[in-house]
């Protein structure tokens, strides 16, 4: 998926997981998200466009806020700020997470 | 030279202690892509008794020896387990070991995880990952049975490389039939897999214990040991609540030789269960020299 992005996704109920596909590979799962996480960030900078796909692993309730939301934070810096604040300390525990996993901790050194 | 002026003038010999006893492999069972269980029995007499957490060294004549912690639960009938991970000459052979064949067996050694400690009633929190289940499986299985007696709550959060390598599979089954809150995820995920992915302090957040009244339990790679702990801190369990399991290089197991020196601690004696708060801590912070 490489399409700009419309909405905000964020999951309310179930589980989702974020997936890419790879030529030859099928389809590679990098994260599952539950209740009251974001399912997608792109949609806070430039280019706004969806790097991966996302698919419900169970009956999912989700809230998906208009990207006009976007444009309202540029006249309220208050409320902009806020959320930003808060979708900073998630995408520096994805990153966190993501460093550890490329430790690969559970893998065998010979299958490094 | 009579045989009893022979031994005057050489020290005891420290049987179970410094020298292997020979054990039968009696069982051998494969847990996962490089994971093997032995079972073992001694050829004399009964093996000592061992207490959860602690650890024997095990030997594969002609290669080498090695620290291996018992994953079989204190006082159950029948031989003592030992769950190898395929890492290395000595591990290997052990790992290919066939049933019958005989493997050297020192100990047990170390300190243990101290479940008879417990407040009652409290919830026990067991965070472990890859082969880091084993140590606990014996504890595990004394606390779910707690649990089915009234116990307080058990809750294991264990994770796995990708889910062909959900290690004791079984146990994690039965321990969640028994009413232990069991979740698990992996580092990979595959398609059909519809667990969670991710690391295992991902799984904390959503897991519904009283960290106000809560022993924890950590093993598995320090680095996700030391991760582990401060989410559980974070969420507010007392350090001093938080036990974890260290490894290093232990060759005696009986603190002389320092070769799993760790800061002020020999691993193989006051290791490798320790506390986290005021121990554990200090020494994840520690490089290895």
């Amino acid at each position: 998926m490489t399409e700009t992005i419309h909405e905000i996704p964020s999951a309310h109920r179930g589980r989702v997981s974020i997936e890419i596909h790879g030529p030859g590979h099928g389809r590679h799962i990098l994260d599952t998200v539950g209740p009251g996480r974001t399912v997608g960030r792109s949609w806070a900078a430039p280019p706004f466009r969806c790097q991966f796909d996302a698919r419900a692993l169970e009956p999912v309730a989700a809230v998906a806020v208009s990207n006009c939301l976007r444009a309202r934070l540029g006249e309220n810096p208050a409320v902009g700020y806020a959320l930003l604040d808060r979708l900073a300390s998630v995408l520096i525990g994805r990153l966190q997470v993501a460093r550890v996993r490329l430790l690969d901790l559970h893998g065998n050194d010979s299958d490094r | 030279m009579t045989a009893t002026a022979e031994h005057a003038g050489r020290p005891a010999p420290l049987r179970g202690t410094l020298s292997p006893e020979p054990y039968r492999v009696t069982g051998r069972r494969i847990e996962g892509a490089d994971v093997v269980t032995l079972a073992l029995e001694p050829h004399h007499g009964r093996p000592p008794t061992f207490a959860h957490g602690q650890f024997n060294m095990l030997t594969a004549f002609g290669v080498g020896e090695i620290a291996i912690s018992i994953s079989s639960a204190p006082g159950a009938p029948g031989p003592i387990e030992h769950s190898v991970r395929d890492v290395g000459a000595v591990t290997h052979a052990l790992c290919r070991t066939p049933i019958g064949a005989t493997v050297g067996v020192r100990g047990p050694f170390g300190t243990h995880w101290d479940v008879d400690d417990i407040e009652e009633g409290a919830d026990v929190v067991v965070v472990v990952g890859g082969i880091g289940l084993a140590p606990l499986r014996g504890a595990l299985r004394d606390l779910v049975d707690r649990r089915r007696a009234g116990g307080g709550r058990v809750f294991v959060l264990a994770g796995m490389r990708s889910p062909d390598q959900i290690l004791f599979a079984e146990d994690l089954e039965e321990w969640r039939r028994s009413g232990a809150h069991v979740a698990v995820t992996v580092d990979v995920g595959a398609p059909g897999w519809r667990g969670p992915v991710g690391v295992v302090t991902s799984l904390l957040p959503d897991t519904p214990f009283d960290p106000t009244r809560c022993a924890a339990f950590a093993c598995g790679p320090e680095i996700m040991m030391r991760f582990a702990a401060r989410a559980l801190v974070d969420r507010g369990v007392d350090p001093r609540q938080i036990r974890v399991s260290l490894e290093r290089n232990m060759q005696c197991g009986v603190g002389l030789c320092g070769h799993c020196q760790l800061g002020p601690l020999l691993v193989c004696r006051d290791g490798p269960v320790v506390p986290y708060g005021g121990v554990a801590d200090r020494l994840f912070m520690e490089r290895q020299r």
